[in-house]
């Protein structure tokens, strides 16, 4: 009888049920001509290298040069469970990448006059007095900077990663206000306002906040108005929808070559949040990104004061890595200006290599770091 | 009649003259057989998250003596278990952990390390290498040595048929567990339980 028992335990434990993983509705892209590119060899054998060394399902490439054409590729597949293969169409989170087109917005603002890049934490919020240890001392430069000192705890907080990990339902419906007052109220500022650089999600939760506050708009009609619509990127988004069409994300959890579909992870973290919610396509990003370099988002001068580096004690001379929502790069093909995206199952990077004005966009679906450097190679 | 009532109530937990009496200058013999509910949880080793989100869990087990007197007990447990934790894995474990107990009247304090197997079968879905360069449905249950710690506090109900009351709190990780750089994933259990001796002689 206890026999019995002990082996109805173990099925119901071993036989468990998983999580459906939704199909991809069905819809194709247009046809595209990358076959035919001249270098489509050379590049689609970087890219099958790419995935293969960072042992992810499916990666993406998509390589904007001056005076040749645009080449995208793809390599593996994009849904297992499915057995879905990798299109040049596929939309996909772009984590952090988000955070060039919130600082766009930002921009946009102060080109109208709404808000003041030294205006100051209490001045546009409020009701952070009190709540963020110098709240009066952090401006909005600071905040698009990483020079605020607040926290971050997609990084640095325990309980935060667990929480998504043991109650990802519970962390998708979690409003920016509650993450800021569960994870960053009455926390202890790393260091003095602008006096140092410690890259931080929160400080872009924060600007969501301003963004909507200032417009009184929800953050994704703003980027609509100042980004997606002008640029016509009509396969780009912040706000939370049904994810069904969205690259699944992987993540070898512990360290023996298996990969957890942990797209739910991603979802719960990053959807419809300024620090990392946009979804979106190879070509829509580097269309944002001739936009943005191009002129059509903002004036010369509010472009090159967001790549400008922040002045720092550690990088007295501009030097720094990070300008207002723009990592600077310095790759072997030259200083590129861009952002990395990532999450528990993915990596995103979309750079602007200035010398050439090349664009390079480079994704795969599994969220470990990688060797970036054929980069390197294509974009010299 | 509020004497009495207290009076009555002291009695049945033990507390009785006569039941103090009858504490051995040694701890009970044999071996008892340990019960405990528990919530289940994926964080560091607090309560509040096994007390707000109820993932439940049984364990029973035993322990062996190495040393067993009236004011301490050094020990080892033998233990098995499962629980059903709602949003990531439901799981059954085994584990053994060497103990130390300290008596203080009825009530006592312990503490345990030890390791134990993990079993545990995910909501999410898990995938393999097809040795084609592609990946292909795998099981999602996976096996893990678990490292374990476990404080608790109780009471000791002495008499003819010894038995202890416990709450105790128990963590336990996964490693190596690869998320942002954590190394470990950490589980916590809340449990209440209680030690019964069947098969007492006295020393």
């Amino acid at each position: 009888m206890k026999r019995r028992y002990l082996l109805l335990l173990s099925t119901l434990v071993i036989a468990c049920q998983t999580e459906e993983v939704p199909q991809q509705q069905a819809g194709d892209c247009a046809p595209d001509a990358y076959a035919q590119h001249a270098k489509h060899q050379t590049y689609q054998a970087e890219l099958a290298q790419y995935r293969s060394a960072t042992n992810a399902p499916g990666s993406l490439m998509r390589i904007v040069r001056q005076g040749e054409a645009i080449w995208q590729g793809v390599a593996g597949q994009s849904n297992l469970e499915h057995q879905t293969g990798f299109r040049n169409c596929d939309q996909f989170r772009v984590g952090s990448i988000t955070k060039m087109f919130v600082a766009v917005a930002v921009m946009k603002l102060k080109e109208q006059g709404k808000l003041g890049l030294d205006d100051n934490l209490v001045q546009v919020l409020p009701d952070k007095a009190g709540n963020i240890p110098q709240a009066d001392h952090i401006t909005v430069r600071q905040l698009l900077s990483h020079t605020s000192g607040i926290v971050d705890p997609p990084n640095a907080s325990m309980s935060y990663q667990l929480n998504i990990v043991s109650q990802a339902a519970a962390h998708y419906n979690k409003s920016v206000d509650q993450l800021l007052t569960e994870y960053v109220y009455g926390k202890p500022l790393q260091f003095t306002p602008g006096t140092g650089f410690s890259y931080s999600n929160a400080n872009y939760w924060i600007l969501q906040q301003i963004i909507e506050k200032k417009t009184s708009k929800p953050l994704q009609v703003v980027l609509n108005e100042v980004i997606f619509a002008p640029l016509n990127l009509a396969d780009t988004y912040l706000e939370r929808r049904d994810d069904r069409n969205v690259v699944r994300g992987y993540a070898d959890l512990y360290g023996n070559g298996k990969l957890f579909d942990v797209s739910s992870w991603d979802r719960a973290e990053d959807d419809g949040k300024a620090a990392g919610g946009i979804i979106s396509t190879a070509a829509d990003l580097t269309a944002f990104m001739n936009g943005l370099f191009g002129g059509k988002l903002l004036s010369a001068a509010s472009v090159s004061e967001m790549i400008d580096s922040v002045k720092l004690p550690a990088c007295p001379n501009g030097d720094c890595e990070y300008g207002l929502g723009i990592e600077k790069w310095f790759t072997g093909a030259g200083i590129a200006y861009g952002h990395n995206g990532g999450s528990v199952g993915f990596e995103a990077n979309l750079l602007y290599f200035v010398h050439n004005k090349g664009i390079f966009m480079l994704y795969k679906n599994n969220g470990n770091g990688s060797d970036k450097r054929l980069m390197d190679r294509l974009m010299k | 009649m509020y004497r009495n009532s207290l009076f009555v109530l002291l009695w049945l937990a033990g507390l009785s003259p006569v039941a103090v009496a009858q504490r051995t200058a040694q701890g009970p013999a044999g071996r008892p057989l340990t019960v405990s509910v528990f919530s289940h949880g994926i964080s560091l080793p607090t309560v509040t998250p096994q007390l707000t989100s109820l993932n439940p869990g049984l364990r029973i087990g035993t322990e062996i003596y190495y040393r067993n007197r009236r004011r301490s007990q050094l020990f080892q447990t033998l233990n098995a278990g499962g629980y059903l934790h709602k949003n990531l894995q439901n799981a059954l474990f085994a584990t053994t952990e060497l103990g130390y107990r300290k008596f203080i009247g009825g009530f006592f304090v312990e503490g345990m390390l030890g390791v134990g197997a993990l079993g545990a079968s995910y909501w999410l879905k898990q995938y393999q290498p097809d040795g084609n360069g592609g990946y292909q449905a795998a099981s999602p249950f996976v096996v893990k040595a678990v490292p374990t710690v476990s404080l608790g506090v109780g009471y000791w109900f002495t008499g003819g048929s010894p038995v202890s009351v416990f709450v105790q709190e128990s963590a336990f990780g996964e490693v190596p567990f690869g998320f942002r750089g954590q190394p470990v994933l950490p589980h916590a259990a809340l449990h209440v339980g209680m030690r019964m001796f069947f098969n007492q002689n006295q020393h």
